[in-house]
């Protein structure tokens, strides 16, 4: 057997003894259902989801407004980070003007800017795109930079003695340096896009995964509210599975690097 | 150019080195003389190396033949040309191979063409001549990683050598390597050497590479840096490494040996 396949096995095992557990400690009223509800039901939720992706409720819709929120905040979020990041590393003067405000930022829990979001973008898609564009931005920016300025002595001789332009060697030589830095940025940056886009929804929505999850909490359908849960986890899986495909095929000589930056 | 310049050029050395000094952070309080009053010619199709405590200054005067770094007083001429920025007629190698991960082995070597825009229709045949030459016929296509140190510092002289540089400027090139596969190295890169006719200075720390790879060993010593003497190696162009284990060669070594001792004793004295 496989490692693989032992992995996936043990997980199924233990994830099956989890749900009968929790199943019989509900069963026998340990905890309030109200509170925690019993895997049979959550799974009855899902299934409700599933009858609901295309029917009556049209949860496609919100599956795909909070996608399309991700999606757009992270493409934002990345290329401004990324094209700043090379200004910052490159030119002295833009380091000098950027830096201090990058450091202040960074160091701010930026999900505490969603309410001044809501009030400048209004309750539309806007607001959430620029959440998770603005939680995005950090961990490319830090990675990049710190990417780009990490060629080394040898390396930079030997551009200097190959009289390589400055574009040359930024072309040849740090932005493909950079390249590893900034995908660790951007898997981290996946999975903040999510967290920034929920959170825009939990100030003011009226669709998407995020205001669905709101919206059971606040009628107390628990259950529901884990079938929500359950499917933002898949979509979020998936985005992150993504990215990292793509690293391995676009960075194929580094190993993955660990990212720096903060939510 | 005229008839006249060339032949005023053919006798000049390679490599001509004029009371060179370097200082380091010049003027401030943390100044280092890095070389006081160098002297040193390379004459065309031979190779000195320089033999020296770490810290007498080798690495420097080495970029600055090299253009890597500026000199403070004196002069510096490469096949006659006063040297002010890294110029093509040099090619450098390092102690670590310096290899761009990303890019497969024939990339790498075509590195040096590609930043200067001079690639051609020839330069893939060039690359993979040069590739053979060195014994990686095969690995063209290889990335780095996949390549044992010694290999690396092949493609490295594969890359050195692209855009034929008439003057080498080798520091401490195989350094790295374990003495056995630096042997190996050494034989290939003087028979690379003398074959096509190029002039080297050679960095190192063993006095017996020195003597196999050189025509001249300058032996130095550091604070200042400058040259305390040198021995004319006369052991003939081709060398094999069946000159290693020769009774010739250990004179030699003992030589430069005792030039090493007696320098550093006069350093010793010097300093009391
Ligand atoms: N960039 C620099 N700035 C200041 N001092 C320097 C610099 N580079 C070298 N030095 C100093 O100049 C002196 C000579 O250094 P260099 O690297 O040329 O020595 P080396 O003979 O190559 O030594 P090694 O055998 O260890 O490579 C040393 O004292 C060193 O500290
Ligand atoms: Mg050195």
């Amino acid at each position: 057997m496989s490692e693989r396949t032992k992995s996936a096995l043990t997980f199924v095992v233990s994830l099956t003894a989890i749900c009968l557990v929790w199943e019989y400690a509900s069963a026998q009223e340990y905890v309030n259902p109200l509170v925690l509800p019993p895997p049979s039901e959550i799974g009855v939720s899902l299934w409700f989801f599933a009858q609901n992706f295309l029917g009556p409720a049209e949860y496609w819709r919100d599956t795909w407004i909070t996608i399309q929120e991700i999606l757009l905040g992270y493409a934002i979020g990345v290329t401004s980070a990324v094209v700043l990041g090379g200004l910052v590393a490159e030119f002295k003067v833009v380091r000098r003007v950027v830096v201090p405000y990058t450091v202040a930022l960074n160091a701010t829990p930026k999900i505490a800017l969603a309410p001044l979001f809501i009030v400048f973008f209004g309750f539309g898609i806007t607001a959430k795109v620029v959440m998770a564009a603005f939680i995005c931005f950090f961990p490319v920016m830090v990675n990049t930079v710190a990417g780009l300025v990490s060629a080394d002595d040898d390396q930079m001789k030997l551009m200097t003695s190959l009289r390589a332009s400055r574009w040359q060697t930024f072309r040849r030589l740090k932005m493909m340096l950079a390249l590893p830095y900034t995908f660790a940025g951007m898997r981290t940056a996946m999975a903040f896009a999510v967290v920034g886009a929920i959170i825009g929804e939990f100030f003011g929505a009226t669709r998407g995964l995020g205001f669905r999850i709101e919206f059971a909490a606040a009628r107390l359908e628990t259950a529901n509210l884990f079938a929500f849960l359950v499917v933002l986890s898949l979509v979020a899986y998936l985005l992150y599975a993504l990215i990292e495909a793509i690293e391995r095929r676009v960075v194929f000589w580094s190993g993955g690097l660990q990212s720096q930056g903060k939510p | 150019m005229t008839v006249d310049e060339s032949q005023d050029k053919r006798g000049l050395p390679a490599v001509q080195v004029r009371a060179a000094t370097k200082v380091y952070n010049h003027g401030a309080e943390d100044e280092v003389v890095a070389l006081q009053d160098i002297d040193l010619d390379v004459p065309e199709g031979e190779v000195v190396a320089l033999l020296g405590p770490s810290g007498c200054g080798k690495s420097t005067l080495l970029n600055m033949v090299g253009g890597l770094v500026t000199t403070t007083e004196g002069e510096i001429r490469v096949a006659g040309s006063l040297v002010t920025d890294p110029s093509p007629a040099i090619g450098m190698m390092f102690q670590r191979p310096v290899l761009l991960p990303w890019l497969k082995v024939i990339d790498n070597v075509l590195l040096p063409l590609k930043v200067q825009g001079a690639e051609s229709e020839h330069s893939q045949d060039k690359a993979n001549s040069l590739i053979e030459l060195v014994g990686l016929a095969g690995f063209a296509e290889r990335y780095p990683s996949e390549l044992s140190g010694g290999m690396q510092q092949r493609v490295a002289i594969c890359r050195m050598l692209i855009a034929e540089p008439q003057v080498l400027l080798l520091d401490e090139p195989f350094g790295a390597l374990d003495e056995l596969t630096r042997e190996f190295m050494d034989v290939e890169l003087r028979q690379i050497i003398t074959s096509q006719g190029r002039s080297a200075i050679l960095v190192t720390h063993s006095p017996l590479e020195a003597v196999f790879m050189a025509d001249r060993v300058d032996v130095m010593t550091p604070r200042p840096g400058r040259v305390a003497g040198r021995v004319e190696i006369e052991l003939g162009a081709d060398r094999s490494s069946d000159l290693f284990a020769s009774d010739e060669l250990i004179a030699y070594v003992r030589k430069v040996r005792d030039l090493i001792e007696d320098a550093h004793a006069e350093e010793e004295s010097a300093g009391e």
